[in-house]
């Protein structure tokens, strides 16, 4: 069982159009930024090496575009996600609102063993920006009403909290296969139990 | 200087007049019934007695030039002694005149077409300037000549052939006086746009606007098979030339066009034989029926053309025609196939679409549009093998790159680990949501789509939230802004 320690982390963003999780991604991977929007078709992945618990792990931040047009593709790269990021933008309450139905389904394409704990980090991007619209207090309690997911305010023109919510969100990443390894030293019962116990499917179909 | 604008000049009363015919049927000859012209290219008084026995008179032909023209002919129209400066204000005053026109007026029509001519006797003129102060003794047989619409240049029937003698034994005959081009001793033009071959000397008397001109003005092949009108309607003329037709002599006899319904005289419709695209849009009869040069010119123009809505024009084929449906099959997994290649920086890297679909790309855009030639591999099942090839290399490349893998779906009903794609068989695509299924798990939840519905609750909840929270908002705010 030693050789299961996995060294790729894979890590999802997602939100709206036009929140900024392309420019996070390439903030946080390539310390870039730039002011032209240019929307993200499909979906594409960068890699990063990162130190965690004293552990060199591969970082694979998954970017995906958040136009409805350009969600004509499948989303089976959610599955064997790590951890999910949800990006909104401060100075627009939809794409706060909308935090919610990202959230819910990811949860059902990725189908995570435990839905309940699995790891999300909440980014209120764009604080940079003089027209705030939606408050900490009102997405941090969101965040506490969703099981207490971290929760921090990034700017990524000015690289301001980017890299020190990547370190958190790689860490929990970490944590939520720490927790997969110990659950997987009886691989079989876990594979009928999460077949059985997902929320949401009631039947058990084999196809 | 293209030698009609000379003949204008050399009777200059009648200039007026010939500018009013050759207009007029210009126009005329972009309207959707005629294929027929005036004699814009008939020289001095020849011209003037042959305008008055051509001039409108059937009701297909009556197409009077724009009021307007009449008076601002003099400052759109040259003579051959006009320079590049005079060739510059026309063309400025032809253009202000186009922006003051009506849009889709016969009048704005004439104008652009005017103005295109105008444009091209102004490089011509440059490039014969250019080419005198290159060096005096070379004649100007490189330039292009452009003449009703034509852009010819000149024609080496062996240059680039393999086999001299017996490109020499290919007769070639002039479109415009039928007679053999002897290419050993005769110069002669070839319309780099639509391929009408010409002797040098009949250049300037070539009548029939080029069929580029005509296939961008009608935009699409004539929709109605064969729609004649008869030959009464047509004045017992050629609907090109204007000659009087007459059925005791065969040299005049009428030939109808099977493309156009109208009829020629013999100079003007060879009885080259074609498929009809009408014909094919309506009954799927490929059989050739006997069409005028002006016909064949412009059907080939239009054979590459991704034009023909074939499910809208005529969506009971698709029942009848197990090839057609079979190409829409494979046209539709296409698309979804593309989908993928538009997204995948790896795809795009190899040039896979271009490579695969070269100049069809329309094949793969979406399966509405066919061009001609489309049609016509359908019958003879060459589009089916070429599409089946291209699918295989997409399909090939999709199942083996990894980032076309990660953008495949997982049926959410079974949650059957294995991926599955829009294009794969036994699946089927939410037309609302674009979510993939297994056929048979979606028939299980009666044909209900789980994201569909997620979605509608979602949307309910919010609009409850929204009505609730707007009073809220505006306490939660003030309670911010206090702490």
């Amino acid at each position: 069982m030693s050789g299961r320690k996995k060294s790729l982390l894979k890590v999802i963003i997602l939100g709206d159009s036009s929140v900024g999780k392309t420019s996070l991604m390439n903030q946080y991977v390539n310390k870039r930024f730039s002011n032209q929007y240019k929307a993200t078709i499909g979906a594409d992945f960068c890699t990063k090496e990162v130190v965690v618990n004293d552990r060199v792990v591969t970082m694979q931040i998954w970017d995906t575009a958040g136009q409805e047009r350009f969600q004509s593709l499948g989303v089976a790269f959610y599955r064997g996600a790590d951890c999910c990021v949800l990006v909104y933008d401060v100075t627009a309450p939809n794409s706060f609102k909308n935090l919610d139905s990202w959230r819910d389904e990811f949860l059902i394409q990725a189908s995570p063993r435990d839905p309940e704990h699995f790891p999300f980090v909440v980014l209120g991007n764009k604080v940079d920006l003089d027209n705030r619209q939606v408050s900490t207090r009102r997405a941090q309690q969101w965040c506490q009403s969703k099981n207490d997911i971290p929760y921090y305010e990034t700017s990524a023109k000015e690289g301001f909290n980017v890299e020190m919510a990547f370190q958190v969100i790689a860490k929990n990443a970490l944590e939520l296969e720490a927790e997969a390894e110990v659950i997987n030293d009886f691989p079989d019962q876990i594979t009928l139990g999460s077949q059985n116990n997902r929320p949401g499917n009631p039947d058990n179909c084999q196809c | 200087m293209s030698s009609w604008r000379d003949s204008l000049t050399s009777i200059p009363g009648t200039v007026a007049q010939l500018i009013n015919e050759s207009a007029s049927s210009l126009l005329h000859a972009s309207s959707s019934l005629g294929s027929t012209v005036g004699p814009l290219g008939s020289t001095g008084s020849g011209s003037e007695g042959g305008s008055e026995e051509s001039a409108p008179q059937g009701e297909y032909r009556a197409l009077p030039i724009p009021a307007s023209l009449v008076r601002e002919q003099w400052r759109l129209i040259f003579t051959s002694d006009a320079s590049i400066q005079d060739l510059h204000a026309a063309i400025a005053h032809c253009r202000d005149l186009v922006l003051l026109s009506e849009e889709l007026s016969d009048e704005r029509r004439w104008l652009v077409r005017h103005l295109v001519d105008l444009r091209y006797s102004l490089q011509e003129l440059e490039e014969a300037q250019e080419q005198q102060s290159l060096s005096s003794d070379i004649v100007v047989m490189n330039a292009i000549r452009a003449v009703v619409g034509h852009h010819f240049v000149p024609h080496y029937p062996h240059h680039g052939k393999r086999n001299r003698l017996q490109a020499a034994a290919r007769r070639n005959y002039c479109d415009h006086c039928t007679a053999i081009i002897w290419s050993v001793v005769q110069a002669s033009y070839v319309c780099s746009d639509c391929g009408f071959l010409v002797h040098q000397k009949c250049i300037d008397s070539v009548m029939r606007v080029c069929a580029h001109v005509q296939v961008s003005e009608r935009q699409h092949p004539i929709s109605e098979i064969c729609p004649e009108i008869g030959l009464a309607a047509q004045g017992y003329k050629c609907a090109e030339c204007g000659t009087l037709l007459n059925l005791k002599n065969t040299w005049i006899e009428p030939r109808l066009c099977d493309y156009s319904g109208l009829y020629y005289c013999p100079r003007c419709n060879w009885n080259d034989s074609n498929f009809i695209p009408a014909r094919i849009i309506h009954n799927w009869d490929f059989s050739p029926r006997r069409i005028s040069r002006a016909a064949l010119q412009e059907i080939r123009l239009f054979l590459n053309k991704p034009l023909i809505r074939l499910e809208e024009d005529n969506p009971k084929l698709f029942v009848f025609v197990e090839k057609l449906c079979a190409v829409k099959k494979l046209r539709q997994n296409l698309v979804h196939m593309r989908h993928y290649l538009a997204a995948c920086r790896i795809a795009s890297e190899l040039k896979l679409v271009d490579q695969q679909l070269g100049c069809r790309r329309h094949l793969a855009q979406s399966n509405e549009f066919y061009s001609l030639k489309d049609l016509t591999q359908v019958e003879s099942g060459a589009l089916t093998d070429f599409l089946q090839g291209v699918f295989k290399s997409f399909d090939e490349h999709i199942r083996s790159c990894k980032m076309c893998l990660a953008q495949a779906y997982i049926c959410e009903i079974c949650s059957n680990i294995k991926v599955i794609f829009p294009f794969d068989d036994g699946c089927i695509k939410c037309d609302q949501c674009n979510s993939i299924f297994h056929r048979v798990c979606l028939t299980r939840k009666n044909m209900i789509c789980p994201k569909c519905i997620r979605i509608q609750e979602r949307r309910l909840q919010l609009d409850r939230i929204r009505s609730t929270e707007e009073e809220e908002v505006s306490t939660d705010d003030e309670v911010a802004l206090a702490e």
